[in-house]
């Protein structure tokens, strides 16, 4: 499995989400684990998400939310393909 | 008020078909936002939708199930337009003293106006939050803060609702959203016309301008509180009554 363009993207709305550099990004990020992902910037991260992957996220998904890694389990079940298996 | 100045903004309005809703969707319609018309009532919705030149979202906004359904409705319907803010007007006054009021009742009447408003909130300011500006405006009521007799499901939901509106205006504040409410005195609405012709001339009496309200001048209140000349206004419970809280002369 490689890295999608939908990884990158999904990266770059939670660098610009929480105004993070990108480089901080990757799947063990946790909400409230760095000042910058409290409940404000998580309000803006699911709106971007929801605007970037075209999709609606029902509230028991915003509450799973709770990390990158969570982030992209929920985004597969609405459709989203992370991973291009060989 | 500049008549542009709402051009490209769309706004959902719950309880559109008539009454206060209406009067709402035609002052933002006739500055040229795109209105988004909720009820119950499918053919009412599409009938004004279509005079407005709006967009019909027929649901019951006490079911959630409904809701998700319409939330995705609400997106595909904004066309070219940004959501900009969204009016809760969709509500229900039962004339039920204390003793015949069931918590099914109390609960029925807190659903259609708490819960629903909590839910669009939930669902709507994240739409807003990507534009970076939003406004929300919740009808209450003037018995919110007075009390009245025979209708106490009535008066604690719309309480519920100031409570809401001070709290959410200071959640959604760093999201450059505002949240207001407008607690209306008696309005010549169908809503009102069930407390019978004595007892609506008695109200108008009792009010420092003898008449009842039109839903117009609530309509024009909503409508100052979701433009941008109202952009530092927040968290306010703005009566619109005639007088009606003051002691009569």
């Amino acid at each position: 499995m490689s890295q999608t363009n939908e990884q990158q993207r999904l990266y770059q709305v939670f660098s610009d989400a929480l105004s993070i550099d990108i480089s901080a990004v990757d799947d063990d990020l946790k909400y409230n684990s760095i000042k910058e992902w409290d409940s404000v910037a998580h309000m803006i991260l699911v709106a971007q998400l929801e605007a970037a992957f075209d999709v609606m996220l029902e509230m028991d998904d915003i509450i799973d939310m709770n990390s990158v890694a969570a982030a992209k389990t929920i985004l597969s079940k609405h459709g989203v393909n992370f991973y291009e298996t060989l | 008020m500049n008549g542009t100045e709402l051009k490209g903004r769309a706004y959902l309005i719950s309880g559109s078909t008539r009454g206060i809703g209406l009067a709402t969707a035609r002052w933002l319609s006739q500055r040229g936002a795109r209105v988004l018309i909720n009820s119950r009532n499918v053919p009412d919705c599409q009938r004004v939708a279509e005079q407005l030149g709006g967009a019909p979202i027929p649901f019951d906004v006490a079911s959630e199930t409904a809701l998700k359904a319409a939330a995705k409705q609400i997106k595909a319907s904004l066309g070219d337009a940004t959501l900009a803010g969204f009016i809760h007007c969709a509500g229900a006054m039962p004339l039920q003293p204390l003793l015949t009021t069931s918590l099914q009742d109390l609960n029925g009447v807190f659903a259609r106006h708490v819960g629903a408003g909590y839910a669009l909130s939930q669902r709507l300011s994240r739409m807003m939050a990507t534009s970076g500006q939003g406004s929300i405006v919740f009808l209450s009521s003037i018995v919110s803060q007075q009390g009245v007799c025979g209708q106490s499901a009535y008066a604690i939901s719309k309480a519920a609702v100031n409570g809401m509106v001070v709290s959410l205006a200071a959640e959604l504040a760093p999201l450059n959203i505002r949240v207001n409410g407008v607690s209306p005195g008696l309005i010549d609405t169908d809503l009102t016309a069930v407390l019978g012709d004595e007892q609506r001339a008695e109200i108008a009496a009792a009010t420092l301008l003898k008449r009842l309200g039109k839903p117009e001048e609530v309509a024009q209140l909503i409508g100052f509180l979701l433009s941008d000349q109202a952009s530092y206004i927040t968290a306010q419970i703005i009566g619109v009554d005639g007088g009606l809280r003051l002691p009569n002369p």
